[in-house]
């Protein structure tokens, strides 16, 4: 039996290539039968014309992009209502981890050498995943694949607002056992792209006055540079891989859309960045895989430095300081099969250390241990796990001042999660789940100058959540040619001692407190048909997807309202056809009327909007290479619309691209 | 500040809000007034010698929220965001940060510190004016045909359109006052005075601005407040001597009979807020305003009313768990203090202001929200009415 297989993504109508001449099973298909399916999944053709991470998971249910604007602009994301700091950002199963805010940019990420994008509600169910994983209130994973044959991959594309991509990829099969990947890939963008104010007020004796005014986004260029290298080893019941990765960029920050006096410039900000990690994995199988082991390991470092300008603008607060965090990671995680019973034992160990050159900064440091324990019982059309874990962490700092105080700076949480599933009528399956997990405080919650409060608790997020699904099986039969899927599941989430921003006894002088409180009820549903094989050459499939969330804050004195940003009500249409080479596209997403303050009046609403993109891809084989034209019209329709109140996003735009396989 | 003249202070005021509003504030709808007698007939007569209170919400760094508000004595109508409605033209309406606010000759002056511009909108009916472009501006002082106006300048040398910055001098630059022609909306020139000045007053012809260095002690390599007010002379319109006080300086209040005030934030860790005087005639000796003993003053709210000061506090500002805190009042006249025991109970004040025998005490809320304004009567000290506001009300000015 097959035990949801989902085929929520569309790119399951492309197969992948042929694979490397190994004896080995990627871990991944072993560990298909025990794990829950992802709630959201991007993979194959539908990720590759993603220009980034974040424009691959916005149709994602249950998740909100929170987005600037633009491809210099950060992007972050927010499952659930719960808040971005409880998203785990994980590649290849190792957490990306930002110790300053916790908020992962994946406008940072590339998605051309990945092969998936899932994102997990509470946890993914790996036997082998890390200790860290299980503390994550969801997981978003990103996942690359080793290279499956000796392959070179050029790619250049370009459009709208002085966007330029172009980069190299390389897969090389070395003898039986191992392989290699390498990439370099170079971005750039003027960002320059217009925006329209444009409205109607009520003026004097209730009649409607119309503004109208086309404006440009300045100082939101972008360069970056990315580059990786990646080796892999592969054999019966051993694997593993390391690789090295380097993000640099150089940016403008066009700042939020204010009136301003004509003379003085919206910003001048300038942001760089250079990141670079060392990460591996080794995963060790015995006894026929009765006992599986996996390491996994990562050292960061990662730069940035921002600058204000002052110089070329006047109005800006003079600021030019760099911040330096630096990580280590250790992670052992053991797998013990016996029978219908699957026991996982995790340990992870993790240093973080932030540097900076700000006024009277502390330099934080902080050690934090990871230890869980998991188990999964799963007889025939039955699954029932859970697992607990138990977080430490420790921190360090220069010296005591102000609020920064050495007591209270180590802080122990455990997490527990119970995962029920059962399958019914071959076809259907419920399932449920409760966790409560952790978010630490941030370095810049806790030791942020002049704002830091040492002495904060873990912020605690609750969840329960309740799903049915139907899936038709996965493979077409020839009376049947469609698959179809559906699923609903509603869920309750609670957010205690959250972690917000509140003036002290003097109120030029704000400070960090565990002070929220958050209830948040949602429902989504997701239907899916596809036609994976093609009939009369035409293969096709239409998804749907809607979001309902009620967060509702519970702090005096605006309790009882909506919290800022989370629509009440959102949801996309996807639709893909395929036919001889070609394959288009078509996405429709709305994302309903929020608010941009804890309070639910008109004042602060900010405008629903709904998003159109429209996706042309053809290829052709030609002597052994294959060519792939790609055509990307965004914001069809040229919507006006924001997802950061007064961060204009950008109009209709264009990327055209060609990318050369061989 | 403008001195008020206020000729008819306590009873009419309270008359005219009294008869015009409900227990929870001013009534908020045209039709609340409604009245069976509204068409006998009689003689129009002026309540008080106020037209408008203005309220100045300051809104969010770059929320562009600023908004606003008034209070209607003629109807006792509280009106909200009477500024963007008032100009649905204007694309982004009254910008960011609204920082003072002040009325002269029919004009009320709006100080919007982070859309660097004072708006100059018709006190009758709130429609824009003009629009004077200030880098930074804080706060704002009428004196004769002149505005004076501190910034924080960002080491703009020379001023308006081809403006230039002394870039080597850009990272720390000292803040300067703008002098401003009130009729012609002209800026006539600057005068450099401390690091990052915020208020200011006027007394027998000189200037006294509260330096606060705010961005200076962020910067290296002092990371230091400034603790001094600079006195210019209006005359010459050159500095002329500097006081030196406490760190951080915020709001200075003249009592027109010699004494100046100065609020002082203090540095947040071991030096308190607090108030200080000096007398004009001898600015060097410049003592702590004393009379509750440990009570440290938050020197953040305070308002002036003629020869008193009022200023209200807690009994610390160096708490980091930001519990509910008891708040008090105390005035201030010629050195002495007195404890006006105002029932405070529900409000977290953000700024004070004084009309007559009334005090206006808002609050901020959680500073991102609607905040609200409150007006207590001090010779009853009785809370008269509270009203929901934009996003932090922090200024006030009366036309009258």
């Amino acid at each position: 039996m097959s035990l949801l297989l989902s085929v929520f993504s569309a790119g399951l109508l492309i197969g992948p290539g042929p694979v490397c001449d190994t004896l080995s099973i990627p871990a991944a298909s072993i560990v298909v039968r025990k794990e829950a399916p992802p709630s959201a999944r991007v993979s194959g053709a539908a990720l590759a014309f993603c220009a980034s991470a974040a424009d691959a998971v916005r149709t994602f249910t249950g998740l909100q992009l929170k987005d600037y604007g633009g491809v210099g602009g950060l992007k972050t994301v927010n499952v659930r209502s719960l808040g971005s700091q409880h998203v785990g950002v994980y590649l290849d199963g190792i957490a990306i981890d930002q110790a300053q805010n916790m908020q992962v940019d994946l406008g940072r990420l590339s998605t051309w050498s990945l092969r998936e994008i899932s994102l997990y509600n509470g946890q993914k169910n790996d036997p082998l995943q890390t200790a860290k994983e299980y503390g994550s209130a969801s997981a978003l994973h990103f996942t690359t694949a080793a290279p499956g044959e000796n392959r070179l991959r050029a790619r250049v594309s370009g459009g709208s607002f002085g966007s330029f991509s172009g980069g190299l990829l390389l897969e090389r099969c070395l003898g039986d056992q191992w392989s290699l990947r390498t990439s370099a890939e170079y971005t750039r963008t003027d960002g320059n792209y217009r925006y329209r104010l444009s409205g109607y007020r009520t003026g004097e004796e209730g009649e409607w006055k119309r503004f109208d005014s086309t404006l440009v986004r300045e100082n939101g260029d972008l360069h970056s540079l990315k580059a990786d290298a990646e080796l892999f080893y592969s054999a019966a019941f051993r694997e593993g891989r390391i690789g090295v990765r380097y993000y640099g960029s150089e940016r403008g920050f066009p700042g939020p859309v204010v009136r301003r006096a004509d003379p003085f410039p919206l910003s001048a900000d300038r942001q760089k960045d250079h990141a670079l990690s060392l990460q591996g994995q080794w995963n060790f199988a015995t006894f026929g895989r009765i006992y599986e082991l996996t390491l996994r390991g990562k050292l960061s470092d990662d730069y940035t430095r921002y600058e204000t300008h002052p110089e070329r603008n006047p109005m800006a607060l003079p600021y030019d300081n760099y911040y330096r965090q630096l990580a280590g990671y250790l992670s052992v995680s053991q797998r013990l099969r016996l029978g219908e019973f699957d026991l996982s034992l995790a340990t992870d160990v993790q240093y973080n250390r932030l540097d900076s050159d700000a006024g009277q900064f502390v330099r934080p440091t902080r050690l934090t241990t990871y230890t869980a324990a998991a188990l999964t019982w799963s007889p025939d059309s039955f699954r029932a796990s859970a697992s607990l874990l138990h977080t430490f962490a420790a921190d360090r700092f220069d010296r005591e001042a102000g609020g920064f105080t050495r007591e209270n700076t180590s802080r122990s949480v455990f997490s527990p999660f119970v995962r029920l599933e059962y399958l019914f009528r071959k076809h259907f399956s419920l399932s449920a789940f409760a966790k409560r997990s952790y978010r630490m405080p941030t370095f810049n919650d806790l030791y942020y100058t002049f704002m830091g409060n040492a002495s904060l608790r873990p912020e605690d997020a609750r969840q329960v959540s309740a799903a049915v699904s139907y899936h038709s099986g996965d493979r077409a039969r020839p009376d049947r040619p469609w698959q179809v899927q559906a699923r609903a599941e509603a869920y309750h989430n609670r957010v205690l001692d959250k972690i917000v921003a509140l003036p002290t006894a003097s109120q030029f002088r704000w400070t960090m407190l565990n002070f929220g409180k958050v209830d948040i009820d949602g429902a989504e549903l997701e239907g899916e048909i596809v036609i994976p094989r093609p009939v009369r050459g035409i293969s096709w499939g239409v998804t749907a997807r809607y979001t309902y969330q009620r967060a509702i804050n519970r702090l005096e004195p605006y309790a009882g309202n909506q919290i800022p940003y989370i629509p009440l009500h959102s949801g996309t249409v996807s639709a893909v056809v395929t036919w001889k080479g070609w394959r288009a596209d078509w996405t429709s997403s709305f994302t309903g009327l929020r608010y941009s303050t804890a309070v639910s009046t008109p004042d602060y609403e900010v405008a629903p909007f709904s998003l159109s993109d429209f996706r042309l891809e053809k290829r052709l084989s030609v002597r052994g290479g294959e060519y792939t034209f790609r055509l990307s019209l965004n914001n069809v329709f040229g919507s006006r619309y924001e997802v950061v109140q007064h961060y204009p996003m950008p109009g209709r735009h264009l990327i055209t691209g060609v990318e050369l396989s061989f | 500040m403008k001195k008020y003249t206020l000729l008819f202070v306590s009873g009419l005021v309270a008359l005219a809000i009294a008869a015009c509003s409900k227990d929870d504030g001013p009534s908020k709808s045209g039709t609340d007034n409604a009245s069976t007698d509204e068409n006998l007939a009689g003689e129009t007569v002026t309540v008080g010698d106020y037209k408008k209170i203005f309220v100045l919400n300051e809104g969010q760094m770059g929320a562009n929220n600023a908004t606003l508000d008034f209070l209607r004595f003629s109807d006792g109508k509280y009106v909200w965001n009477a500024y963007n409605q008032m100009n649905p033209e204007l694309p982004l309406g009254l910008g960011d940060v609204g920082n003072d606010i002040a009325v002269t000759g029919g004009e009320v002056w709006m100080v919007i510190n982070n859309s660097g511009l004072i708006e100059v909108a018709d006190a009758r009916n709130e429609r824009h004016i003009a629009t004077i472009e200030i880098p930074t501006p804080r706060s704002i002082v009428f004196e004769g045909k002149y505005a004076y106006v501190t910034s924080w300048n960002g080491a703009v040398l020379a001023y308006g359109d081809g403006y230039s910055v002394d870039a080597a001098n850009s990272k720390n630059p000292k803040g300067v006052v703008y002098k401003i022609d009130i009729k012609s909306h002209k800026v006539l020139g600057n005068v450099e005075v401390g690091y990052q000045p915020e208020g200011l007053a006027v007394y027998n012809g000189n200037l006294y601005v509260a330096n606060s260095g705010g961005i200076s002690s962020q910067l290296a390599p002092a990371y230091a407040y400034d603790y001094t007010v600079s006195i210019v002379s209006l005359s010459s319109f050159k500095l002329t001597e500097t006081v030196e006080v406490a760190p951080n300086l915020k709001s200075v209040f003249s009592d027109g009979k010699g004494t100046i005030y100065v609020t002082t934030l203090g540095n947040y860790s071991n030096v308190h807020s607090g108030l200080y005087a000096f007398s004009a005639a001898a600015p060097k000796s410049v003592s702590r305003v004393q009379g509750t003993g440990a009570i440290a003053y938050n020197g953040s709210v305070a308002a002036v009313n003629g020869t008193k000061v009022y200023v209200l506090g807690n009994d610390t500002e160096f708490d980091w768990n930001a519990k509910t805190h008891d708040w008090y009042i105390w005035s201030v006249e010629e050195g002495t203090v007195t404890d006006e025991k105002l029932d405070l109970s529900g409000i977290n004040p953000y700024a004070a202001f004084s009309v007559g025998s009334q005090l206006i005490v808002s609050d901020a809320k959680d500073y991102v929200g609607p905040g609200s304004v409150t007006m207590f009567d001090l010779t009853r000290n009785a809370k008269l009415w509270t009203v929901t506001a934009g996003v932090c009300p922090g200024h006030f000015a009366i036309w009258n």
